[in-house]
């Protein structure tokens, strides 16, 4: 599944809508949109070797809660 | 919008403050609904976000949107996303919203509704929206920087280092006090034990679901977990009930403050992705949804306000914690109305997702005005109790003794009316054996919910289980705060070891985790079970400690602000973080400076010392100590806890120092000095 260019939905589209609420919602609790990031990749780095969607969201957890991150009172 | 509209509007919004304030403030005798309280402070965050936030936004940072931000400039589309405003004002909230705006409005209760409503109202929009809103801005134009980096930058290497202890140390103490509220919240509860045991497993199940089987799927993980949470609690009150069962899950204080640093030793151990994150977005989801569902409890029952507007304890005579309003009350309430804690979130992932500089009034400012919402309607939740049972909650057992009829004897001679009855019947309706001495915020706060939310759904029959619900979701965020704060610690501690012996500093080093992590363990472990054997409760110690060092970390992020601003060549405005700076310091130093040296003993940590330390070289005990040897330990624990109190006293007055030295440099020069990212910086990325 990897490299793989994400299916995008017209804009407008009640698809495209349901999408940006999916990734409002993840990204609310910390967790980035893999089809975004598949899209940086392709429009800023192309040809770069990209992350599985697995290797992927395994990375942003690591990165969100592995550093030294305080949590408040 | 019409301009005319405009002002109509606004003018009707603060008619309706006004009268609601008026309900709150002039009401004579009759008891005032708590809708006029939640309104006034709708109605002043309103206000305070349109006027003062956008005086802020345009006047003194100057918001400029052509600069790129750290979003925009290092965007990888993973850490560093441009963010639509709403999503991330999700985030920011969910990150700084914790325990603490639950229990300093519930212990400052004991003074009254109106004294804690106008200080958490008046400080939110004078220090604590100011703060989080300007130390967002000055991150997001510094990449992103946390906060010890830009103090460090702007104040220099030895402030940068300086402040980096104090966070240390507020996280310590933090850490013991939120384990010593879940402690208070679950002795002799088998309830609640069960219930808060098995979120570990549903956690662990969740964390394999999006680790191992379906990877970033967290709606269907958390719907899994908000489903097996839901059926523990349903199940918790027959395993209380049943006789082989409800003995196992059924702990003293000592013992559950051994599970709970085993479990900090153990949590801050595993892979983040096992237990920490399905817990927050568990603890996230739950958070939400309760404080929402608490909101709309208040409006659709509207139960009037039990506890007066203020009681004869503001002379500094209470229960629940000793000392007069000013300064206690101050350092009590902390995160509800300015707390520290969120300089270090405001500089932390959020300003990296900051899609435009306009976003941060609504981001920082309007993030910490909804935080305030919820020390609001805790405090609310807190005063709509009888006063006798706030009173029967709160109070030490060395105050009123460990029965109910001792207990409603002590507290009618204070003049809040109590029968033994009405206390024993309180436990029984939220399937409880015992209320007394659970202080601590948490089991107040779940009683005041369960009553008002078994009102608008479920009448007495659900009560119980409302309590337990409330009770399962402050120990969810509170021990997912254990767990991230340990994980925080450790690599603090090994940050500050490793400047002595290189190896130590190595994160990937197992010896030196190891190290790290019973270090910071032990240290919070320790004030933690002083805080549970206390006979004096713990959290009236505890609790000050940790507001004066949450407060003076929140004067040392708004002196990093007022520093920026006369380097930004911005002193005309300086007003704007200088007057709730000086408040600040004013409140803590005072509080500080008497926590340790008031020859009250029941204030001053010196004065306890000498009384016990005299009388155990005279051979006698006093009580509530029972022998010489627990005299010796509260004679040390206070030494030490002046010890922790002059820590963050010295670091405050040292940080004014820096502070004051880079202000007059700054106001010397012509140009501003502030060190920020140029406003036309390359964007990265967009070359290679």
């Amino acid at each position: 599944m990897s490299g793989e260019a994400p299916t995008r939905a017209a804009p407008g589209s009640w698809r495209s809508r349901l999408q940006a609420i999916r990734q409002g919602g993840r990204q609310m609790f910390g967790i980035p949109d893999f089809d975004r990031y598949l899209a940086h990749m392709r429009d800023r780095h192309p040809g770069a070797a990209v992350l599985s969607e697995r290797e992927f969201h395994a990375m942003a957890i690591d990165r969100r809660y592995g550093a030294a991150r305080p949590r408040c009172c | 919008m019409n301009k005319l509209t405009s002002m109509l509007v606004w003018a009707f919004v603060a008619l309706l403050g006004a009268a609601a304030f008026g309900s709150l403030a002039l009401g004579r005798g009759e008891s005032v609904n708590s809708v006029w309280l939640v309104t006034a402070a709708l109605c002043v965050y309103f206000i305070a976000y349109r006027f003062y936030g956008r005086f802020i936004a345009d006047k003194v940072l100057k918001l400029d949107d052509s600069r790129p931000t750290p979003a925009i400039r290092h965007a990888d589309g993973m850490d560093y996303v441009p963010t639509n405003r709403w999503v991330l004002y999700g985030h920011h909230f969910a990150a700084i919203a914790g325990a603490g705006p639950l229990v300093g409005p519930v212990l400052a209760a004991q003074m009254g509704y109106l004294p804690g409503t106008l200080w958490i109202l008046a400080g939110v929009v004078v220090a604590g929206a100011v703060q989080d809103f300007i130390v967002l801005f000055i991150s997001v134009r510094r990449d992103g920087k946390s906060l010890g980096q830009m103090i460090k930058m702007e104040l220099g290497p030895l402030a940068g280092s300086l402040a980096l202890v104090g966070v240390l140390a507020i996280m310590i103490i933090i850490l013991a006090v939120l384990a010593l509220v879940v402690v208070k919240a679950l002795t002799q509860s088998p309830w609640g034990v069960f219930t808060i045991a098995a979120t570990i497993p549903i956690a662990l199940l969740m964390g394999v679901y999006m680790r191992v089987l379906r990877p970033g799927k967290i709606a269907e993980a958390s719907a899994i977990g908000v489903i097996l949470l839901l059926l523990s609690l349903y199940f918790g009150r027959a395993v209380a009930d049943d006789p082989a069962w409800g003995p196992l899950f059924t702990m003293t204080g000592p013992q559950l403050a051994w599970a709970l640093i085993i479990y900090g030793a153990v949590a801050a151990s595993l892979p983040v992705w096992l237990m920490l994150a399905p817990r927050d977005y568990l603890s996230t989801f739950l958070k939400i949804g309760t404080v929402v569902a608490l909101a709309i409890g208040i409006y659709v029952v509207a139960p009037p306000l039990a506890m007066p507007r203020t009681t004869l304890f503001i002379d500094g005579s209470g229960p629940v914690f000793a000392g007069k309003l000013f300064p206690f009350l101050f350092i009590t309430i902390a995160c509800g109305a300015v707390s520290g804690f969120h300089s270090l979130i405001s500089s932390g992932t959020t300003p990296k997702m900051v899609e435009k500089e306009s976003h941060t009034r609504f981001i920082g400012f309007g993030g910490m005005l909804a935080e305030s919402f919820v020390a609001v309607i805790a405090l609310t939740a807190a005063c709509v109790l009888d006063p006798g049972v706030y009173f029967a909650m709160n109070a030490p057992a060395a105050v009123i003794g460990t029965t109910a009829a001792n207990a409603a004897q002590v507290i009618s001679q204070w003049g809040f009316t109590i029968t033994p009855e009405m206390i024993n019947q309180t436990a029984v309706d939220i399937g409880e054996k015992s209320v007394l001495s659970r202080a601590g915020g948490a089991p107040t706060l779940a009683v005041g919910m369960a009553q008002i939310l078994a009102q608008a759904v479920g009448g007495k029959a659900l009560e119980a289980f409302w309590y337990h619900f409330a009770i399962l979701f402050e120990a969810l965020f509170i021990l997912t705060a254990v767990d991230a704060g340990t994980r925080a610690g450790r690599f603090m501690i090994q940050d500050m070891l490793g400047n002595a012996y290189k190896p130590l500093g190595n994160t990937e080093y197992l010896p030196a985790n190891v190290l790290a992590t019973a270090l910071c363990v032990s240290a919070w472990g320790y004030f933690l079970y002083q805080g549970v054997v206390d006979p004096l409760g713990g959290i009236n110690t505890l609790w000050q400690l940790f507001g004066v060092g949450n407060q003076m970390l929140a004067g040392i992020a708004l002196l990093l602000c007022t520093s920026v601003l006369v380097k930004m060549k911005r002193e005309r405005y300086v007003w704007v973080t200088l007057v709730p700076t000086a408040w600040l310091l004013i409140t803590t130093l005072t509080a500080g400076v008497q926590k340790i040296f008031s020859s009250d003993p029941k204030i001053g940590f010196l004065a306890l010392a000498q009384k016990f330390s005299a009388a155990a070289a005279d051979g006698r005990v006093l009580a509530p100590a029972k022998s010489i040897a627990e005299m010796q330990r509260v004679v040390f624990n206070n030494y030490l806890d002046a010890a922790v109190c002059s820590l963050f006293v010295l670091l405050v007055v040292a940080m004014c120092a820096f502070a004051l030295k880079i202000c007059m440099q700054a106001l010397r020069q012509a140009q501003p000095t502030a060190i920020e990212i140029p406003p036309h910086a390359q964007v990265h990325g967009v070359a290679t």
